[in-house]
C-alpha cells in the first residue's frame, strides 16, 4: 500500500512538472515586451532594468532596443504584447505638445530630432511623414490587436494635439487593448518611480487601473510628498474610449487578441 | 484503570489544543480589528463590511489591502493607512460640480476623518482640471511653532467631491525641533548657485511668493520641512517658461547638500 502511494506521488509530481514546463515555455514564446529608449547613448538604466526583469518574471519575453530613427520603434509596435517607450515629449505651449521625440544629438540641441505622432497634419506636416501611427497602420482597427498595453512614458504623451492627435487614443483606436500617456509635463524622478511601481504591480497580477493609482501614491511618498504630475496619467481602451471595460490585467502573459 | 488514565490524557491534549485554537483565533480577530478600525471610521461602515484582500510588500514594508464598496485601502500592520484609491477611478462619471473652495472643505473633512489634526493646505494643483476634472491638494501638518513637521497628506479629488486617490506620509515629528546648521538664506544660495551653474535660468530676477496657488511666474518659495526623517529646506521655483509646474529642490538643513531635484522630464 505504501509503495502504491509513493508511486502515485512520483507520477503526480512528474505530471505537474511537465504541465508547468509547457506553461512556462509557452509564456516565454508569447508577448515580447519591447522596452525602448529613443535616445542613442542615453538610457534610463535603473527604471528600464527593473521593468525588464518584472515583465520577464511575469512570463513575457523582454527586449530592450535603442533606436536611432523614430519610425523604427513604430514598425515594431504591432508585434508586441506590451510596448513601453521612455523618452521626452514637448512642453505646454509648444506646437508639438503631444508628440514624443527622439533627439539624435544632445537633448539641448533642438534642431535635429525626429518625432512620433498619432497622425499627420496636411497644413503643418511633422518632420518625417512615416513617423505616425496612421502612416504605419492606416485606419485598420485591428492592426494593433496583439498589443495588450502601449505605455508612453513622456511629458504630454497623452495630450490631444488638435493637429497631430493623441498617441494613446490612436493606439487603442487601432486595436490595442489599452494605452497609457500623460496629459502634462512630468517630473523625471517621479516618472521613473511611477513607471517602476506600475510594472511591478501589473507583473504581480494587479489590474492596470489599480496599478496606476497605487503608483501615484507611491511616487508621491517616495519623492518628498510630491507626485510630480504623474497623477496626470490618462488611459484609453480599445476603440479609443476612456471608459474602462472592466479590470485589465497583464498576467498571465499573452497577446492582446488572445 | 489504565484506560481511564489514557482517556484523561487524550482529553487533556484535546482541551489544550482547543484552547490554543481559541487563543489564535482571538489574536487573528484582534489583529483584523486593528487593521480595519481606522478604515471603518473613515468610511463610516462596520468593520465586518470591510474585506481583507491580502497583503503585498512595498519596499521593506508589508501592507494589507482592505476594501469597502468604494475604495481600496493599503494599511500598515498597526492599522495606519498608507493610501486610499478609488475602485472606479478610470470610469468615474462626474455627479455634479463643486467650486474649488467647496472642494478644499471636502479635502479638509477627509483629513479630519483620518483623525489628523493641525493639517493646513500647502498647495493646490489644477493642471488636470481640463482633462481629468480633478484637483490635487497637498496638506502639511504644523507643529506648535506653525512649522511643517514632515507629516503630509496628498489627495486627488474630482470636481464632484469624490476622492480619486490619497496618500499619507508620516515622519518623526520631533526632528523639526532639533537645531540645524544651514540657514534659509544659505539654502537658497545653494540652489540658486546650482541653477546658475547648470542651467540658463535667470535666478537673480526671481521674486519671493509663498502663495498656496497661482504663484507669480518667476518666483520662488522656501520653507522648512522634514523628509525621510531628515530636516530640510524645500525650495520651489515657478518659471514663466514652464508655467504649468514648479521646480523643487530639497536641501539637507544640516549638510547643505541638495538631496532631491524635482525637475521636469522634458
Amino acid at each position: 500500500m505504501y509503495k502504491k502511494i509513493l508511486k502515485f506521488s512520483y507520477l503526480s509530481l512528474l505530471f505537474f512538472a511537465i504541465i508547468s514546463f509547457n506553461s512556462i515555455a509557452k509564456a516565454q514564446a508569447n508577448g515580447p515586451l519591447f522596452i525602448n529608449s529613443l535616445y542613442p547613448g542615453w538610457v534610463v538604466t535603473e527604471s528600464n532594468n527593473y521593468i525588464f526583469n518584472y515583465m520577464n518574471n511575469a512570463g513575457y519575453n523582454s527586449v530592450t532596443k535603442n533606436y536611432f530613427q523614430a519610425y523604427e520603434t513604430l514598425y515594431q509596435l504591432d508585434s508586441d504584447a506590451i510596448y513601453y517607450v521612455n523618452t521626452h515629449g514637448f512642453a505646454e505651449g509648444d506646437s508639438e505638445r503631444g508628440l514624443i521625440a527622439n533627439f539624435v544629438n544632445a537633448p539641448s540641441s533642438s534642431s535635429n530630432y525626429s518625432v512620433i505622432a498619432a497622425q499627420n497634419d496636411s497644413s503643418t506636416p511633422i518632420r518625417e511623414a512615416n513617423c505616425t501611427l496612421n502612416y504605419m497602420y492606416g485606419y485598420n482597427t485591428s492592426a494593433l490587436s496583439k498589443v495588450r498595453l502601449a505605455y508612453y512614458s513622456a511629458c504630454n504623451s497623452g495630450y490631444s494635439n488638435p493637429k497631430y492627435g493623441c498617441l494613446p487614443q490612436k493606439t487603442t483606436q487601432l486595436g490595442a487593448l489599452c494605452s497609457v500617456g500623460f496629459t502634462t509635463s512630468i517630473y523625471q524622478n517621479q516618472s521613473d518611480d511611477f513607471d517602476r511601481h506600475f510594472f511591478s504591480y501589473v507583473s504581480n497580477g494587479y489590474s492596470v487601473q489599480n496599478a496606476l493609482n497605487w503608483s501615484v501614491t507611491d511616487a508621491a511618498s517616495d519623492n518628498y510628498g510630491d507626485p510630480g504630475n504623474v497623477q496626470n496619467y490618462v488611459v484609453y481602451y480599445r476603440g479609443g474610449t476612456q471608459s474602462s471595460p472592466g479590470g485589465i490585467y497583464m498576467t498571465p502573459a499573452k497577446y492582446g487578441n488572445q | 484503570m489504565f484506560n481511564n488514565k489514557k482517556k484523561r490524557v487524550v482529553l487533556f491534549i484535546i482541551t489544550v489544543f482547543l484552547f490554543a485554537i481559541f487563543v489564535k483565533t482571538s489574536e487573528v480577530k484582534a489583529k483584523d480589528y486593528t487593521l480595519k478600525s481606522k478604515v471603518a471610521k473613515f468610511s463610516d461602515i462596520s468593520v465586518s463590511d470591510i474585506n481583507n484582500k491580502g497583503t503585498m510588500d512595498i519596499g521593506n514594508n508589508n501592507v494589507t489591502i482592505l476594501e469597502d464598496n468604494k475604495y481600496y485601502y493599503r494599511v500598515f500592520s498597526d492599522g495606519t493607512i498608507k493610501d486610499i484609491i478609488n475602485k472606479e477611478s478610470t470610469n468615474h462619471k462626474l455627479d455634479g460640480k463643486l467650486s474649488k473652495e467647496e472642494l478644499v472643505k471636502v479635502a479638509d473633512k477627509l483629513i479630519k476623518l483620518l483623525e489628523n489634526d493641525n493639517y493646513q493646505l500647502s498647495s493646490i494643483d489644477d493642471t488636470n482640471l481640463e482633462t481629468k476634472n480633478s484637483y490635487y491638494f497637498i496638506f502639511k501638518q504644523k507643529n506648535h511653532s506653525n512649522i511643517n513637521n514632515g507629516n503630509c497628506i496628498g489627495m486627488e479629488i474630482f470636481e464632484d467631491g469624490s476622492l480619486n486617490n490619497l496618500y499619507i506620509s508620516l515622519q518623526d515629528t520631533t526632528i523639526i525641533d532639533r537645531p540645524i546648521n544651514i540657514t534659509k538664506e544659505k539654502a537658497k544660495d545653494v540652489v540658486f548657485n546650482y541653477l546658475k551653474q547648470n542651467s540658463n535660468i535667470s535666478v537673480d530676477n526671481l521674486c519671493y511668493d509663498d502663495s498656496i496657488e497661482d504663484r507669480a511666474l518667476n518666483s520662488y518659495k522656501i520653507e522648512r520641512d522634514v523628509y525621510k526623517n531628515t530636516s530640510v529646506w524645500e525650495i520651489s521655483i515657478r518659471l514663466e517658461e514652464y508655467s504649468n509646474f514648479h521646480f523643487k529642490y530639497i536641501v539637507d538643513a544640516n549638510s547643505g547638500e541638495i538631496i532631491f531635484k524635482g525637475e521636469p522630464k522634458k
